[in-house]
């Protein structure tokens, strides 16, 4: 099934990759990984591109159909369990996501507010977006697009800071012990694989070459922030810091005067936090059409499917302990973004036994 | 019947450029558009609308510009409106609008006939209402709103400045002062220490919470506002700013509304002016305190949510299916180039894609250097 433009699903697709991936640093870079962690993102990068070469021949094969009906039809009743496990646990990872953003936003700007409010807030905002539709999210994105260089900015700053002995280039070959984690980095491509099975059909059929560059170019800004992440704090200093992008500000020292800092920090704040909202609406879309597909409803079933999910993730996102759990044993975001490419692994399989769908 | 002479327009004055306007007979404002388009093309079909009113309603376009598509959805719309009387395009855009829920204009209405014409030239639809001096163009984006006559009559270093300072004018308009109750109320550790302690200062003895002192200062320019359109011609300019000025002296004085807050809401109550159109002019009013209540109850936070809000709802509309935020979002180049900044018309060389015209070029060739 066609669902969006590239000129609309690309923007979409930058904005979910790098926000997603920026948003799940503290869980990538860590002192377990080594100081070479970083260059493992080729790993994730060529898992992804190969994923992605796959949704195109499922693309091309079954041109009216999305990944939710290929389930559906390609596995049976493997697809009948498969799928809603795989909205559970999108489900879960957006929780996570909605907290680690609604954390961030009492610690920095809200610290008198109970978080509550702060999470109410974000998901009335998300609730209302995700209702626009992912046209509406793809023109909000191609606005937003605009805020990329911000990200720029703060990097090309940030290098000068590197100390080159937490990264150890040289060492490059002496240590693969780093490579043993590589199913960490497949975490912050979640969202390619999902938005470009769900959403990007027509554009990984027609515009693949588009959807390629989009993903070298996302993969290079994460590449290069958790490049200049591990070389400013040291694979063990990352551990200090909850949000360490957003303190890779702090440390950066680029501006002398407190007003420019302050503002400049305000700006980075706002591009984030808008990010952040467009990467959970997509998603937030993606389980609320995703699930009415699964179980066959009309539109306007799906508005209320929609507002639905909005309101549990709201009510899970809220519970505090629920949440220290997820994120302290993270088991959780190595099997969303585990299962993820295995299923859609499982459906390109299945195809390769059928003859084609006429 | 008597009839008005053109005279210069009342609204959209320009420093450059021709100075007639329309008026309220639908052939003299026919007239107006082919004496500036003597193409055979420019088409303008005449239906009816309203069962009392028998108003009569022109379809203008240029045949070969504009998209069929366009055409025929507009004459549908047109069609369907089923009302006793039309006395106004302002009707008729209600009827015809993408959607019925929103605040912000989906139509352009203009009083200018050069105005019209360049965006008939684009390939938009322009629809004329008989007894009426304004003339209504579909679709539209949020960045045709901003564009008038005298941006392309100076040169493009001035279109493109004064185009910027309109943006900048709306966005103070719009967010100082939810920006000014964000920063004091709930993060003024983003202040420079010695501007907190000023602002501080001011405000030691005030009745009134922050917000409330910033909504009793919105209403009181909102009154000083109203009431001088209402205010006879000649005296409205004395006695309004002779008003204002008093009011406000008195408010400090007396203590009710510090200085600083009067300062945010006077450069917003100035900035809100420097919309070329009236309409997009009074619903930023409106989603002003929008922004001003979310900064209230969630500071910052609120501010930037209702911030992603409006440009999440601007996203979600379109005109006559074109998106309201194109040029931007979905990205078009031929229009970005007619946008935050004006290019040359030596490179506009393409019509903006927001109409979908039938003919993308508009066929200009310049001599080469």
């Amino acid at each position: 099934m066609d669902r969006l433009t590239s000129k609309l699903f690309i923007p979409i697709l930058m904005l979910s990759f790098v926000t997603f991936g920026l948003s799940f640093d503290r869980f990538i870079i860590d002192r377990s990984i080594g100081v070479n962690a970083y260059l493992i993102i080729f790993i994730g990068f060529l898992i992804t591109i190969t994923g992605l070469f796959i949704l195109k021949s499922l693309a091309i094969k079954y041109p009216d159909r999305s990944i939710i009906g290929l389930g559906d039809k390609l596995l049976g009743p493997i697809g009948k369990i498969g799928t809603p496990l795989w909205f559970i646990l999108i489900f879960l990872l957006t929780v996570v996501l909605a907290r680690r953003v609604t954390d961030e936003v009492s610690t920095v700007i809200l610290f008198r507010t109970p978080g509550l409010v702060s999470i109410l807030g974000y998901f009335l905002i998300v609730g209302y977006m995700a209702l626009l539709g992912e046209e509406a999210l793809g023109r909000l994105s191609s606005v937003l697009m605009m805020a990329i260089p911000v990200f720029l900015i703060l990097l090309v700053l940030s290098f000068r800071e590197i100390n080159f002995l937490n990264i150890h280039p040289v060492n490059i070959y002496r240590n693969l012990g780093y490579l043993r984690k590589w199913d960490l980095w497949l975490l912050i491509f979640t969202p390619v694989w999902i938005l470009s099975a769900f959403f990007g059909t027509e554009s990984i059929r027609n515009e693949f070459k588009k959807v390629i560059l989009t993903i070298i170019i996302g993969t290079l800004i994460l590449g290069a922030t958790f490049l200049a992440i591990a070389g400013v704090f040291g694979p063990r200093g990352i551990e200090r810091y909850q949000w360490p992008v957003m303190s890779l500000m702090n440390i950066t020292e680029f501006a002398s005067s407190y007003l420019f800092l302050n503002a400049i920090t305000t700006v980075f704040f706002f591009v984030f936090l808008a990010l952040s909202l467009v990467t959970t609406a997509s998603f937030l879309i993606f389980l609320a059409k995703g699930l009415g597909e699964f179980l066959g409803l009309k539109n306007n079933q799906s508005k209320i499917i929609l507002l639905a999910i909005t309101a549990g993730l709201f009510a899970l996102t809220a519970i505090p302990s629920l949440i220290n759990f997820l994120e302290t044993t993270s088991l959780l975001l190595k099997v969303a973004s585990i299962y993820t490419p295995i299923y859609i692994l499982l459906i390109w399989f299945s195809s390769l036994l059928r003859r084609k769908d006429h | 019947m008597a009839k008005r002479l053109p005279s210069e327009p009342a609204i959209e004055k320009a420093i450059r450029g021709p100075r007639d306007s329309f008026i309220e007979d639908i052939y003299d404002n026919l007239s107006f558009i082919r004496k500036r388009l003597p193409d055979p093309n420019l088409k303008a079909d005449e239906t009816i609308v309203g069962r009392r009113s028998q108003t009569k309603v022109a379809v203008v376009y240029l045949e070969d510009v504009t998209n069929p598509d366009l055409v025929l959805e507009v004459k549908k719309r047109l069609a369907k409106i089923d009302i006793d009387g039309v006395l106004e395009p302002g009707i008729l855009e209600e009827f015809m609008k993408d959607n019925k829920r929103t605040a912000l204009p989906l139509s352009l209405v203009s009083e200018r006939p050069d105005n019209i014409c360049r965006l008939i030239l684009e390939g938009r639809v322009a629809i004329l209402v008989d007894n009426s001096p304004q003339v209504m163009i579909v679709p539209v984006t949020l960045n045709d709103l901003y564009q008038t006559p005298d941006d392309y009559y100076f040169d493009y270093w001035a279109g493109s400045l004064i185009r910027m300072i309109r943006f900048l004018g709306n966005f103070l308009a719009i967010g100082m002062p939810g920006l000014y109750v964000a920063l004091i109320g709930s993060s003024p550790q983003l202040l420079p220490i010695s501007l907190g302690l000023t602002i501080a200062g001011f405000r030691v003895g005030m009745p009134f919470p922050f917000y409330v002192e910033v909504l009793l200062a919105e209403i009181m320019v909102e009154l000083l506002r109203e009431a001088g359109l209402r205010l006879p011609p000649g005296t409205n300019q004395t006695l309004g700013s002779t008003i204002g000025i008093i009011v406000g002296l008195a408010f400090i004085q007396t203590g009710y509304i510090s200085t600083p807050t009067l300062i945010v809401v006077g450069i917003s109550a100035i900035a809100s002016f420097s919309s070329p159109n009236y309409a997009i002019g009074l619903t930023w009013r409106i989603l002003k305190y929008m922004v001003l209540l979310g900064s209230s109850i969630l500071g910052l936070y609120g501010f930037i949510l209702s911030g992603i809000f409006i440009l999440a709802h601007i996203s979600g509309l379109s005109s006559f299916g074109t998106p309201y935020m194109a040029p931007w979002g979905p990205w078009q180049t031929t229009g970005v180039l007619d946008s935050v900044v004006r290019a040359p018309h030596w490179l506009r060389l393409k019509r903006p894609g927001a109409a979908k015209p039938n003919q993308p070029n508009r066929g200009n060739k310049y001599p080469k250097e």
